[in-house]
């Protein structure tokens, strides 16, 4: 394989990082109607976060201020039970939790813990607000994107509710 | 170290203290290198400060030309070219109001003669006169300060000299105008007393210095300023095609546990830091408009009432002591001027200082009754006594820029400490 020197692999590889971010945020649902230009400007926006095994990404009752989209590893969505934590659900690669932060700061309904080593992406409510705000056409599918997921969650809620 | 390769409780442990020295001694030597530079780059810091500042206040332009599907590149492009262009306006209009050696001379001599005259028409000293009910108020506490002008504009030896030879040798020191030859020597006449035996067609001696010897030091000076100030140009454009490269380092830097209280601080440090700002440049620019717009109503050339205007509208990003310069700058073209045009017809040329007093006090009235509830709001909060001691600190440590950057930096100070620890409290780290 061909060595590229430090200075080329910083600039292009940069690059190559945000493409790579592009293309995985092209995955996830709140995310997919986008074109290539409005990813790109979405991964600007972007935080990359690594978690060690074990490490919570965040605790119930804690401030939502953030989405995460996993990139690497897995994550369990934990909320306390009678006899300790409750798994709720399971998250692995181009999946991703925390959607309802993008709304309000309202305290997080549940917690998130990493279970591997695991790569996310962070978006900031804030951040997002203002790229928003700044492409309202983009805002929009972001939005429509988001209300459709939190939808088909509420359905799947509502069905498990009726047939346990 | 257990068969399947991981930590034990008690490696998992002293590698989370030795983590937590590590962290700790980083962001000491982190402080101290930040302290240090914070020092000895101090001359920086205002150019610095200034070209982010402008950053910060051009990204809605931004936003708003890529909104209009400009590439980032090209909005730039468009805004540094309109930047270039108000900076070369703003330079070609100071170049045609900075003097040269011989204006320099006539500004003094014009000064001095101007003052004295205002004074004496003020206080019923002229042609002879004794003195009004004011002089007999004030006149002994206002000599001392008259003295001390005198002192600072009178022309030395040399300067004379070289007065002297530009007006009898006009085509070697570029001529000096007859009406400042007349004030030079009533000035020189007020030197050397009543019985002083100069009149206008006494031969002054020709040595001295070149009219163009004096430029040495001012271009060294001024080189010197120069290339200190293109960090600002340089530091507005990389901000502006950072893309938020910077505060996501700053972010990176953070343990996962404080990253999303630090990402609400700094989201809360930048929605007080762009209203100040913004609100600030917008105040700025209606205070120097509205001057403007004053000035040439009453009387004042266009050129002089645009840079009375810039001046007073820069100043005016200084709390107290704007309004302040740009009174004294008025003040002083206002005693100085010479042939004035009123706009309105109730000012006369004789009464032109008490016009430039009160067309400050009309900006003034404007600035705190309309802009500045409206433009900038309670973006301010801060209480006029920490502004007060906050300018007078920042002047006594940094000078300029110091009182330029006194009332940011303090909100800035104020928006950390208590967005922080509410956060703290809200992520239960405390």
């Amino acid at each position: 394989m061909k060595q590229t020197s430090p200075m080329w692999s910083a600039i292009f590889g940069r690059k190559e990082k945000e493409r790579d971010a592009a293309l995985l945020l092209r995955q996830v649902p709140v995310f997919s109607g986008l074109s290539r230009r409005e990813l790109a400007m979405l991964v600007e926006i972007g935080h990359r976060r690594a978690y060690e095994s074990g490490e919570y990404i965040f605790r119930k009752g804690q401030p939502g201020a953030a989405m995460f989209v996993v990139n690497r590893g897995l994550v369990r969505i934990l909320d306390q039970g009678p006899d300790g934590e409750v798994e709720l659900a399971e998250i692995g690669g181009q999946g991703f939790f925390g959607e309802l932060a993008l709304l309000d700061d309202s305290p997080r309904s549940a917690s998130a813990r990493a279970e591997t080593e695991t790569d996310l992406y962070a978006f900031f409510r804030v951040d997002l607000e203002e790229f928003l705000a700044a492409f309202p056409q983009t805002g929009l599918q972001v939005y429509r994107g988001l209300a459709h997921v939190i939808g088909e969650r509420l359905r799947a809620m509502n069905e498990q509710l009726l047939n346990p | 170290m257990d068969s399947c390769g991981c930590l034990t409780v008690d490696e998992e442990r002293a590698r989370q203290r030795r983590r937590r020295i590590v962290f700790a001694l980083t962001a000491a030597a982190a402080a101290a290198l930040a302290v240090f530079l914070l020092l000895t780059l101090r001359r920086l810091i205002l150019p610095v400060v200034i070209g982010g500042g402008f950053a910060y206040i051009c990204k809605p332009l931004i936003d708003y030309l890529r909104r209009r599907g400009l590439p980032r590149p090209v909005a730039i492009a468009v805004l540094f070219a309109g930047f270039c262009a108000v900076l070369y306006t703003l330079i070609s209009l100071g170049a045609h109001l900075v003097p040269d050696r011989k204006g320099e001379l006539e500004l003094q001599i014009r000064a001095r003669y101007r003052i004295h005259q205002r004074y004496e028409q003020l206080m019923g000293l002229a042609n002879g006169g004794r003195g009004n009910l004011l002089y007999s108020l004030v006149g002994r506490e206002v000599a001392p300060l008259m003295a001390s002008i005198d002192r600072a504009l009178r022309l030395s030896e040399e300067e004379h000299a070289l007065v002297a030879r530009m007006y009898l040798r006009p085509d070697d020191g570029g001529g000096f105008p007859e009406r400042y030859w007349r004030y030079h020597l009533a000035n020189r006449k007020r030197d050397q007393g009543a019985t002083a035996a100069v009149t206008a067609g006494a031969r002054p001696e020709e040595d001295g210095e070149r009219p163009d010897a004096h430029y040495g030091g001012v271009i060294l000076s001024l080189l010197d300023a120069v290339s200190l100030w293109l960090v600002t140009p340089l530091v507005f454009l990389i901000l502006l095609f950072d893309r938020g490269r910077l505060r996501k380092g700053v972010v990176r830097m953070v343990p996962n546990r404080y990253f999303e209280p630090t990402l609400t601080v700094i989201a809360r440090i930048d929605q007080a830091l762009g209203r100040y700002l913004r609100g600030t440049a917008l105040e700025c620019f209606m205070v120097g408009a509205s001057l403007f717009v004053c000035m040439v109503l009453v009387g004042l050339d266009l050129r002089w009432s645009a840079a009375i205007g810039i001046i007073a509208g820069l100043a005016n990003a200084i709390p107290f002591l704007g309004p302040a310069i740009g009174l004294a700058v008025g003040l002083l073209y206002a005693i100085m001027a010479e042939d004035v045009s009123p706009v309105l017809p109730f000012i006369s040329g004789d009464d032109l200082v008490f016009a430039v007093v009160a067309a400050v006090g009309v900006v003034q009235l404007l600035d705190n009754g309309l802009f500045q509830p409206y433009i900038l709001g309670s973006a301010v909060d801060l209480h006029p006594l920490a502004v007060t001691i906050g300018v007078m600190g920042g002047a006594m440590l940094f000078g300029f820029g110091g009182m330029l950057l006194a009332v940011p930096v303090m909100m800035i100070f104020r928006v950390v400490l208590s967005t922080l620890f509410e956060q703290m409290r809200a992520y239960q780290i405390i």
